[in-house]
């Protein structure tokens, strides 16, 4: 168990290559709070991503800018709350 | 994972998904749904401005329970368009690192002030009691020359007038300077000596519309990455699009490039020239565009490199403006003479492809790509530039250097053409420039040598005449030598940490911060190196706890409303300086014969005569609440609450009333708090996308098609400067140049970012890079410690020879944002002899195995 600790939520907007679709959507899936939730028809993508206090949505976010097929790699939304289920 | 219900934590991540489905414009209906849903989630929205860079991007500020949690790029935001980098990304952190100053702390022992003591936490009272006593002494013993004050780019733009106001009227003082000094103060001087009015012409509109994009001497993708992604948009959406990148060594901006250029440092001086020579031989200048709107001059060259009077390099040189044996200036660096198109011509002639490939190093076929990218009429070229040309022993040359490409081409001032000079500082352009708080100038590009304009200053604060002094006041490196020479005994600085950012720290800021002839104060709100080489900290509000208005690179003014209250005891810097205001009667600061041309001003204290003048004091409590119900709700801000007036359009409306009129017009202040920005000059509501240009500046009267309208005869000046060698230059001991700079995840000295942990976790300390033939040569390898020493110092850190960063042979990068790796002990204070500013590019160093 981690101890007392808060979630960061991120949203990224990724320019892919249409070839390189199939190939970027596996990547993304084998890393750890990264979600896909949608892939637009010029091969961009909305990918989540969503880290406790002791991990690194940076480094997530730069192995995703890293990936061989990912031409663009756009921020949008990050929101920091501790423990937000816990509150509710 | 099984989840039924919809937790909070899927809601946020609805929230993200919606956000970035907007910007992009991809369809995502559940998404959008929820985030409609969200709208009672207790999280309170509104408009704001990043905090970092001269970008200027928009971000909407997320509020809960009195606190930031969420912050996003402004889908709305014309600069932006929603987007954000990576520092901008986490944004809501930077308010809440754990060592955030909330009380004021002083130097004491036994219960008094001691220069050698250990700081105490005090009282306001006890704060300005101490402050008042060191001022009162400093200007009884050596009058206003002897106190000073070292400001910020990224002051809002009433901080930055209520302190100039304070030091030039108040006090009677120009010894004021911001910081901006160090990373536009050549920028500026190049607008003034070529347009004769401050700032870029052209707009980030540009982008949109280029076929050419030059970058000099400036890595865009990691300091200004929104823009960049806007070029790389515009490169990757028209395939005739070409980038050529010009450095001192490779970075990921070259990623991009067509045309990569690796120039030995100071040789970007030749290859202006060897550009505007091949323009001129190739028969490509636009002869109808010179022969109207350009004429030419010759500049002084034997200016010096802005060093100590006593140094070699300033004894020979006679046009440095420093006092000579007989006690006259010396000449004056900025000087020139008129010539002609001809001798203009004959003087860039020697400077053909092989003397710049000579000189610079560059492959021939590369710089020839570069100049017939100019040379082309068929193209639009915009360029854009920062450090490397500012931060520049000639950097003021170098500006103007290349407005001589743009002029001889008639690039210049229409969609897609145009020279732009990037800002580092959020309102380096908005604050330091515009409202004017160098230690020469006053608001809308006026300064205080010309007694038209101080007259026009005085008239408009309601002053005696007489009031502004009208000597040139102390500039950044100036300050640090008067300290240390004993000749400052009250300094305050605020949003600013010289002791890491300014030049050689070792030899010269630090023994003059802690000369016991000074009393220095440092507002701030982290414990940074320079507050803690300090006498007093005063701990600030920053950001988003005040109200504030940046302007960003492109004349764009923008507002916010404070959305939380700064904790502890912090207070803003405006309210310190009108607070600290009303220590001082007026009889004690200006002399009887000033006050006796206005008796009425007798008795009162400072704050009266300055700030409850009947203009500033002049909208009423009455007037927050309604002038921002559209964004908050009975909303109020601290300062005007705690002077009972709207302090900040006070303020803003008797600055603005400088430059209207006067091609620095600005929109009336409630218009800002609902746009998203606007640029200036702003007529009759409308914002100038591209000045001198009939058609988008009404400044230009109708038919004259182009009017650099800040000269008299509205002609832009082209300035024939030669090529001259570096202040300080590799040898045999000090063999390799060291450059300094910047990473993408930190901001400057790393004051905010270093606190923000995502930000630090990604790059924790600074590393030095360095080519691998050097490294192999002097044995080292990746990773190992190395002692990396100049004439003024050493420092310790890791070699790091793959990574971002790829450096020739000979050269060394360094970062300065690590305060443990103060690689600003080893720069050298030369500056550029016009602008002041240092060259933080070019030293000498040697590097050997800790």
């Amino acid at each position: 168990m981690r101890g007392p600790s808060g979630i960061n939520i991120s949203s990224v907007i990724l320019g892919v290559l249409p070839a390189d679709g199939v190939a970027v959507t596996s990547g993304l899936r084998k890393l750890e709070g990264v979600e896909i939730h949608a892939v637009g028809e010029d091969g961009r993508m909305i990918v989540t991503i969503e880290s406790g206090d002791e991990d690194n949505t940076s480094n997530t976010f730069e192995m995703i800018r890293q990936m061989p097929g990912v031409i663009s790699a756009s921020l949008v939304f990050h929101q920091y709350e501790s423990d937000p289920d816990e509150e509710a | 994972m099984i989840e039924v219900k919809l937790t909070r934590r899927d809601f946020i991540k609805s929230n993200a998904v919606a956000a970035a489905a907007t910007v992009a414009g991809i369809s995502v209906p559940t998404a959008v749904m929820a985030q409609q849903a969200g709208k009672g989630d207790g999280v309170r929205w509104d408009k704001g401005v990043c905090r970092y860079c001269g970008t200027g991007c928009g971000v909407l500020v997320g509020v809960k329970e009195g606190r930031v949690v969420a912050t996003q790029g402004d889908p709305d935001a014309p600069v932006n368009r929603g987007l954000n980098c990576i520092k901008g990304y986490f944004l809501s952190k930077i308010q809440y690192g754990k060592d955030r100053l909330q009380t004021p702390m002083l130097r004491m022992k036994d219960g008094k002030y001691d220069k050698n003591g250990d700081f105490k936490p005090i009282t306001w009272t006890q704060a300005f009691d101490i402050m008042e006593e060191k001022c009162k002494a400093a200007l009884k013993e050596g009058g206003p020359r002897n106190i000073a004050m070292f400001g910020s780019g990224q002051w809002t733009v009433w901080e930055g007038y209520a302190a100039a106001k304070l030091m030039k009227a108040g006090f009677r003082t120009n010894n004021l300077d911001p910081n901006a000094r160090h990373c536009m103060a050549s920028a500026v001087a190049g607008f003034m000596r070529t347009f004769g009015i401050d700032e870029p012409m052209g707009c980030y509109d540009d982008a949109e519309h280029a076929d050419v994009f030059a970058l000099w001497g400036s890595n865009m993708a990691e300091m200004h990455p929104i823009l960049w992604s806007r070029i790389t948009d515009r490169r990757l959406s028209a395939k005739h699009v070409k980038v050529h990148v010009l450095s001192t060594f490779s970075h990921r901006s070259c990623e991009l490039a067509d045309n990569t250029l690796i120039f030995k440092p100071q040789s970007d001086l030749a290859i202006l020239n060897y550009i505007c020579n091949h323009i001129i031989t190739t028969g490509a200048v636009n002869k109808e565009f010179v022969a109207k709107h350009v004429k030419f001059a010759k500049g002084v060259t034997d200016i010096g490199y802005g060093l100590r009077p006593n140094h070699p390099l300033e004894k020979v040189a006679m046009n440095n403006g420093y006092p000579g044996e007989e006690g006259k200036p010396k000449g004056n660096p900025n000087n020139s003479t008129p010539m002609t198109f001809d001798e203009f011509a004959a003087f860039v002639s020697e400077y053909t492809l092989d003397k710049a490939h000579e000189i610079s190093g560059v492959p021939k076929e590369n710089l020839e790509a570069l100049a017939k990218a100019y040379a082309d009429p068929k193209s639009k070229v915009v360029s854009y530039w920062t450090m490397g040309f500012n931060q520049h022993t000639r950097g003021t040359w170098v500006n103007n250097m290349i407005y001589n490409v743009h002029l001889l081409v008639g690039k210049i001032s229409e969609p897609g053409n145009g020279p732009f000079s990037l800002t580092g500082q959020p309102s380096a352009c908005g604050t330091a420039r515009e409202v004017g708080t160098f230690s020469h100038r006053l608001p809308a590009d006026m300064v205080v040598m010309n007694p038209k304009h101080r007259e026009l200053s005085e008239k408009l604060w309601k002053l005696p005449a007489g009031t502004i002094p009208e000597w040139i006041g102390l500039h950044a490196v100036a300050q640090s030598r008067a300290l240390k020479d004993g000749k400052l005994g009250f300094y305050w600085t605020s949003t600013t940490n010289n002791m890491q950012a300014g030049p050689n720290v070792n030899d010269e800021i630090y023994p003059g911060w802690r000369n016991p002839k000074a009393f220095v104060v440092v507002s701030d709100v982290y414990p940074t190196v320079s507050a803690m080489a300090s006498d007093l900290i005063l701990p600030c509000a920053m950001w988003m706890e005040k109200e504030g208005m940046y302007g960003n690179a492109e004349r764009r003014g923008q507002m916010w409303r404070q959305q939380v209250k700064a904790p502890g005891e912090s207070r803003s810097d405006l309210w310190q300086y009108l607070e600290f205001s009303k220590r001082f009667k007026i009889e004690e600061v200006w002399p009887a014969e000033l006050l006796d041309k206005n008796p009425e001003y007798k008795g009162k204290t400072m704050y009266e005569v300055l700030f409850a003048n009947g203009q500033v004091n002049k909208f009423g409590l009455d007037e927050v609440a309604k002038v921002n119900a559209h964004g908050i709700k009975d909303y109020m801000n601290d300062e005007s609450k705690a002077f009972g007036f709207y302090v900040q359009k006070g303020l803003f409306e008797e600055y603005a009333s400088f430059g209207r009129g006067k091609a620095h017009d600005l929109a009336n202040f409630d218009v800002y708090h609902k746009a998203r920005g606007l640029r200036w000059p702003v007529i009759d509501g409308k914002e100038t996308l591209w000045r001198f240009r009939e058609g988008y500046d009404s400044y230009v009267p109708k038919g004259e098609g182009v009017r650099f309208y800040g000269h008299a005869d509205g002609k832009a000046i082209a300035f024939a400067l030669p090529y001259q060698p570096a202040a300080e230059m590799p040898d045999a001991e000090y063999d390799l140049w060291l450059c300094t700079g910047r990473v993408l995840e930190h901001w400057h000295t790393g004051s905010m970012t270093r606190r923000v942990p995502e930000l630090y976790k990604a790059v924790p300390d600074a590393v030095m890079y360095m080519n691998p033939e050097d490294a192999k040569k002097r044995g080292l390898a990746r990773n190992d410690v190395v002692k990396l020493s100049t004439r003024r110092g050493e420092i310790q850190l890791r070699v790091e020879t793959k990574g971002r960063n790829k450096t020739p042979l000979g050269l060394v990068f360094v970062p300065f944002f690590d305060e443990h790796r103060l690689v600003n002990k080893l720069t050298l204070d030369a500056t550029c002899p016009i602008s002041k500013e240092t060259d933080y590019k070019k030293c000498a160093c040697k590097v050997v195995k800790a």
